[in-house]
């Protein structure tokens, strides 16, 4: 479980990125978490993978302190940046020294993952293009089989077949005592995969719900035309109508649209999160 | 506390792999260096031991180790190489061992290989290579260049900072100078050389002081930085 009480993180004494903000993330979870640019996703991924310290409050993984870097907890977790390096090495050699580290650590599910994402494990990473050097990224993490797997836009760079899948090994690698975090802007890539749904602006969390809880709650209904309604919440023109954002009264099954939530909670932070009390 | 001799194993060889060209030049360059002195001593003639490789081993080693100290944390250049490191699944004090053991041990002891087997390659003594001095000095240089590289993103700002330091403790012995034999001053020169100091001063306490110094400088010195160096790179942040 992770555990962030009361946490505070700026870069300059001028604006503080987050603010006083507490999340409980439980295992057995894909969580998506969404911001606009500059609200501090990737630094809240960095503050749980302990690159970055909180400067009030505290980031607690598995009952010791992120900023510990303690060896069982990093050997449990690996956080995939959004600009993922790879060293002047070929793939095998980064894959046999890294993989060491790891103590469920599936080789064969390496070289299967970069077979399906058409990555040739002989090649020098330096002759990788950006997309191939995510892939082997993202092969690594997710053979890694560690229990907190933290991941900052893996979609960007990737080519529709590795988004696909991205998203299938996603799907059947994850177990439940497993947390994963992506961070994402490209949000339709994941739509299917993210379970809880994370928003975060001005160094805050405005929206945090599971996915089922925003199916039961809210209604995605299409229209022709603008729907002038005290029940709309929210209202977005997209191709073929608007999408209009209401309470769901009825129940009715009604799949969520990331991005439309998104747009929602973002413009109307209070009376969305009102449908959950 | 959590140590594991297998994890620095793997650390070290994860150095090795990522960082073999850069790895490789530097000491091509080295031998590189030796065989072209090997060269040109062997077109001159008139000497039974080269002293070249006596005599020049201290200046390249200071030149060497402390250049390869200084740039003994190449992922701090960039914040994801960085980040990357310290997300390795390893304690910070493996990782700071496995560095301090480049920049202390096997640097300065593969140029001393090196040198000494030129060395004795013309038939030098073994005893005659090393002269002694200078030794601990070198130690205590080496732990402040590794506290600057383990403590900024640039060690070239931390050796500012550091010879900024050193700057302000001139002047602070001065004034203190200054102070303790105000009688032997005019303002701010010597006025007089004749320092008077009494016999005890020459037989105990300069003994004393200089046996301090050297311990301060041997020890405790070199012992300080890296237990700074340590908490520093524990503190760094990605």
């Amino acid at each position: 479980m992770i555990s962030l009480t009361s946490v505070d993180f700026s870069y300059d004494k001028k604006q503080r990125l987050i603010d006083n903000l507490s999340l409980t993330l439980d295992r057995g979870t894909i969580y998506g978490l969404l911001g606009k640019n500059g609200t501090g996703k990737s630094t809240l991924l960095k503050l749980i993978a302990g690159s970055r310290f909180p400067q009030e409050g505290s980031v607690v993984v598995d009952n010791i302190e992120a900023k510990e870097r303690d060896s069982s907890i990093l050997s449990n977790s690996f956080f995939l940046p959004e600009d993922f390096k790879l060293p002047n090495c070929s793939i095998k050699s980064y894959e046999s020294v890294n993989g060491v580290f790891y103590p469920k650590y599936d080789q064969d599910a390496f070289y299967s993952l970069l077979d399906k994402f058409e990555v040739d494990p002989e090649k020098r990473c330096k002759d990788l293009s950006f997309g191939q050097a995510k892939n082997v990224g993202i092969a690594f993490a997710l053979a890694t089989n560690v229990d907190l797997l933290i991941l900052d836009e893996p979609t960007n760079g990737l080519d529709i077949p590795s988004k696909s899948q991205l998203r299938e090994a996603l799907l059947r690698g994850f177990s439940d005592d497993q947390i994963v975090i992506i961070s994402t802007h490209q949000v339709r890539d994941l739509n299917q995969l993210i379970e809880s749904v994370i928003i975060l602006d001005h160094g805050q969390i405005i929206f945090h719900q599971p996915t089922h809880q925003i199916e039961e709650s809210i209604l995605f209904e299409q229209s022709l035309s603008p729907l002038q309604s005290p029940d709309i919440l929210y209202s977005e023109m997209g191709l073929g109508g608007y999408i209009n954002l209401k309470q769901n009264t009825d129940k009715q099954p009604s799949p969520v649209d990331l991005e439309i939530l998104f747009n929602g909670v973002v413009s109307n932070p209070s009376s969305i999160n009102n449908l959950f009390k | 506390m959590n140590y594991s001799l297998s994890r620095v194993g793997s650390l070290i060889k994860r150095d090795l792999t990522y960082h073999r060209e850069a790895l490789v030049k530097p000491f091509a360059i080295f031998i590189g260096l030796n065989v072209f002195m090997l060269i040109i001593y062997l077109f001159e003639s008139g000497k039974e031991v080269p002293a070249f490789w006596s005599n020049w081993h201290f200046i390249i080693l200071f030149g060497y180790s402390l250049i390869s100290t200084f740039l003994v944390f190449p992922e701090f250049k960039d914040p994801q190489s960085k980040q990357q490191f310290f997300s390795v699944p390893a304690t910070t004090l493996e990782k700071y061992s496995v560095r301090w053991i480049y920049s202390m041990i096997a640097v300065p002891l593969i140029i001393t290989a090196v040198f000494m087997f030129f060395h004795m390659l013309f038939g030098g003594e073994i005893t005659s290579f090393y002269r002694g001095g200078g030794l601990w000095v070198f130690i205590a240089i080496n732990a402040l260049m590794f506290l600057c590289a383990s403590s900024y993103n640039n060690p070239a700002v931390g050796l500012s900072y550091v010879f900024l330091v050193l700057i302000c403790l001139v002047f602070v012995s001065a004034i203190l100078m200054r102070i303790v034999f105000h009688p032997y001053f005019d303002g701010w020169t010597l006025s007089s050389n004749d320092i008077v100091l009494s016999e005890d001063f020459h037989n105990n306490t300069k003994s004393t002081i200089l046996n301090f110094v050297k311990v301060f400088l041997g020890m405790g010195m070199p012992i300080a930085f890296w237990v700074i160096s340590y908490f520093k790179l524990k503190e760094q942040q990605a």
